[in-house]
């Protein structure tokens, strides 16, 4: 108790909340300005943290991934480019509900929603750390197969109206994935003799093209002189978004789960963890009908889903020094610089440094509540500047988020060519969402499964029932057949609309 | 309306030839070095000028980029400019590195490799645009090893536990590894001990350690930097790759000890492209010496659970040749063994 306190008392102290206040702001602009994003902004900022006190170098990366987590739906909401691939799934809502001049009720929507996911995420982080990770130990790369292969059903939600071009799309991405070299038996597939194809297509010069870059082009040749309306509609408060958000608080709480859940799972991350909220809530929301065209309860689910994750992956961080996500394995880094040694010990050894962490992500959820409520209506000012100014600043932040990522050239090129391939297919109506998707999830799929293959012949058991035959794969089965089903129908429906 | 798609092609095409073009100008001048090298080599005495650019061909965030940001920064009062670092990720070092080789040597473009992947890649790489030669190696600031980990539930507590099970049911025995270094660990030691495992291939040493410690695999080869993660849990460390014992896990023997003879250590290289002249290269590994030499330098590295141990020009050309011959007797021996 005595440690809490202190460990309160240090997290509450001016300079730590200065401290995580820079986190949060940075993390915001890094999220919403696309191309860049948490992986980016903490890389960046870790060597800042080699000579600050550990706790408040913690404080500040952790503050700066919450921040970045929820700033990617700015840009998604207001420009229709998701800051990051956490965001692509609030863009299908957000943003038409910003064109029909509602644009600061949807980030009012976005910010609360992500705080509750945050800060859901950061209890159950508190609380139940030890418990949580050694659920974690047990997926294994069967179980891990099986929730990619729960993740792609959600392709069924993002579809829009027509399956063939839905399909097109999941199968486009997944084909993305492949490129590059073989992590299993080391060998190049589809490099065509190129060096920069070697490490594969990364998924942020691909979804900046596809996002940013489609988006702005698409702009131009629509020649529309604002970018979106530039009126905003009624006289909206706060208040009323968060009696609304409130009373949506099923979708909310639910989507946090399979947040933190997703997030305590070894290599996924938000963006998975928001796609799969997406999906579970287009099957069971009350207006599925009014997804994908400004539903509210389509920006509550990946927003409160993506800042879920952040806490679910310090579970298995911090108890047993394996990363949930790309962001928190660089975290991992800034752990070991200061000495510390994630593990069972850690807790014993440097529990204040656990607790002020801890306390530090859950000041930081709500320092980004502030932030995001107090910016709704400067950000939203966006919408009224005229396309031309918009459409070559949005161009040269995609450039330069596309470069940083790996300082290559190569990948601004994958970008400007992702964005011609994004306006053909947004010229064609296929939906964009279900490569960004494919590309994520392929990966891990094809290396889990393949692993799976490995370890069944080695011990000579059959494929199906090495998978199947385990106490949480049979859980996941029924949830992937629930899924199936849930986006069948959502698929069917929308076909008989057409 | 047509007017506008049109300049956006060319907008667009303009950004596509920039790019195409730039990466050209990169790779060019290796033909012009000789020149520039009698040019550097009246301001050798006055190196550094200007900044100086540092390569990582790994992420950032990684164990080379960790320790190499931690030397530069140290480096930087003593040489009086600043040390730019840029990550290059890639092909296993392979993208940095193809940058690195065809930098013009003057000082200026220096960079970081890892012993084992740089030699890996140069044996066993596609497109490989330089060879052993194309660098000058100046010197290296630690050294690190892999241990061999076992889970458990079967009962392993000894290598030769392992060695006996696997000698009696061939290719059962699971290990999750990561990256090129351990296929050729492993290889090496399947062939010492006459058997045969299966290895599971995971993206880090994160998944690796969820692998063995959730029971999905028997065995894994982790950096030793896991070891004391693992302490007071069902996984056992069975063995060391290193040559020696390592004091910060004095606890663990050898291969060798055991009776098998595998020797393997990881190191950080700190290299310039070849034709850097002689003077630049003396400054540098001096100026590497001294500022890694001082007790607050060491005292970070050992916070990072990095060994230090200061390897010069001409040590770590002998290492790097050591290990060279090593890897390629292995594939003499075992053509499949990265198949």
């Amino acid at each position: 108790m005595d440690m809490f306190l202190s460990a309160l008392t240090f997290a509450v102290s001016p300079i730590s909340l200065c401290i995580n206040l820079a986190g949060v702001i940075l993390g915001i602009l890094f999220g919403a300005l696309p191309g860049l994003n948490g992986v980016v902004g903490v890389a960046l900022l870790l060597p800042l943290t080699y000579n600050m006190n550990a706790a408040h170098g913690l404080m500040m990366l952790a503050g700066l991934y919450m921040g970045s987590t929820y700033g990617g739906s700015i840009s998604a909401i207001l420009l229709n480019c998701p800051g990051t691939g956490e965001a692509a799934c609030t863009a299908l809502n957000g943003n038409p509900l910003a064109r029909t001049g509602r644009a600061r009720e949807a980030l009012s929507y976005s910010v609360l929603a992500s705080g509750f996911g945050g800060l859901f995420g950061v209890i159950v982080m508190g609380l139940f750390t030890p418990i949580l990770s050694k659920m974690a130990l047990k997926f294994g790369p069967p179980e891990l197969f099986l929730v990619c292969m729960a993740g792609l059903t959600v392709v069924g939600s993002l579809m829009g109206k027509s399956i063939g071009k839905g399909f097109f799309s999941v199968a486009f991405g997944l084909l993305l994935s492949i490129v590059g070299m073989d992590t299993i038996t080391c060998n190049y597939r589809f490099t065509f003799g190129n060096l920069h194809l070697q490490s594969g297509l990364s998924l942020i010069p691909v979804s900046v093209g596809f996002f940013a870059i489609a988006e702005m082009l698409n702009l131009v040749c629509s020649a529309e002189e604002v970018s979106s309306v530039s009126e905003h509609k009624g006289n909206f408060k706060t208040l009323d978004a968060l009696r609304d958000t409130l009373r949506r608080w099923k979708i909310a709480l639910k989507s946090a789960v399979i947040g933190t859940i997703i997030g305590i799972l070894p290599g996924t991350g938000g963006a998975i963890a928001s796609f799969i909220a997406y999906g579970e809530a287009k099957r069971t929301s009350k207006e599925a009908d009014l997804f994908g065209k400004g539903s509210a309860d389509g920006i509550i689910a990946p927003e409160s889903a993506n800042n879920a994750a952040v806490g679910g992956s310090f579970v298995p961080l911090l108890s047993l020094g394996i990363p949930g996500s790309a962001t928190s394995a660089i975290i991992f880094g800034a752990l070991t610089v200061h000495g510390l040694i994630p593990g069972p010990k850690l807790f014993a050894e440097h529990g204040d440094i656990v607790y002020a962490l801890t306390l530090g992500l859950f000041l930081s959820t709500i320092l980004m509540m502030v932030v995001g409520l107090g910016g709704v209506s400067i950000f939203s000012k966006i919408l009224n500047i005229r396309t031309r100014y918009i459409v070559p600043a949005v161009l040269a932040f995609s450039v330069i988020g596309a470069y940083s990522a790996r300082n290559s050239m190569f990948d601004v090129l994958i970008a400007v060519i992702f964005g011609i391939i994004g306006l053909l297919f947004k010229r064609n109506q296929i939906p964009i969402a279900p490569s960004v998707l494919g590309m994520i999830l392929g990966n891990m799929a094809e290396q889990n499964l393949r692993r799976s293959l490995t370890v069944a012949h080695a011990k000579s058991l059959p494929i199906v029932s090495y998978i199947l035959l385990r106490p949480i794969s049979l859980v996941i089965l029924v949830l992937l057949a629930l899924l199936i089903y849930g986006n069948m129908k959502t698929a069917l429906r929308a076909k008989n609309e057409e | 309306m047509m007017r506008k798609k049109i300049s956006l092609a060319l907008v667009c095409l303009t950004i596509g030839l920039l790019s195409g073009c730039s990466q050209k100008t990169a790779e060019a001048p290796k033909e012009t070095s000789a020149k520039t090298q009698e040019t550097t080599r009246e301001s050798a005495a006055t190196y550094p000028e200007k900044n100086i650019n540092f390569i990582i061909p790994y992420s950032a965030g990684g164990g080379t980029d960790s320790l190499m940001r931690l030397m530069t920064a140290a480096m930087e009062p003593d040489l009086g400019k600043s040390l730019v670092v840029s990550n290059k990720p890639g092909g296993l070092g392979q993208v940095g590195l193809t940058e690195l080789a065809s930098a013009k040597p003057d000082g200026y473009t220096i960079g970081a490799l890892s012993n084992l992947d740089h030699i890996l890649v140069l044996l066993t790489g596609e497109n490989v645009s330089y060879d052993y030669d194309s660098f000058e190696y100046v010197g290296a600031i630690n050294t690190t090893v892999n241990v061999l980990m076992a889970n458990d539930q079967n009962g392993f507590k000894s290598l030769d536990d392992l060695v006996a099970y696997a000698k009696e049911n061939p290719g059962s025995v699971t290990v999750a590894i990561s990256g090129k270094t351990h296929i050729a660990e492993v290889a090496l030691f399947e062939q010492a001990a006459g058997i045969d495992v299966t290895t599971v291939m995971q993206e880090g040493g994160g998944e690796s350690l969820n692998a063995v410690l959730g029971g999905h695999v028997d065995c894994a080869v982790l950096d030793k930097k896991f070891v004391a993660q693992v302490e007071g849990q069902a996984v056992t460390p069975l063995a060391s790759f290193g040559g020696e014992r390592l004091s910060v896990i004095g606890e663990i023997p050898t291969m060798k000890e055991q009776g098998y003879d595998v020797a393997t250590e990881t190191y950080r290289v700190i290299t310039a492209p070849k034709g850097t002249p002689e003077e630049v290269l003396n400054r540098l590994e001096a100026s590497i010496k001294s500022v890694t030499e001082t007790d607050e330098f060491q005292e970070k590295m050992e916070n990072m659970s990095e060994i230090y141990r200061f390897l010069g020009r001409s040590e770590v050309k002998e290492r790097l040749d050591n290990d060279y011959q090593a890897m390629v007797t292995l594939l003499k021996e075992n053509p499949n063994a990265f198949e």
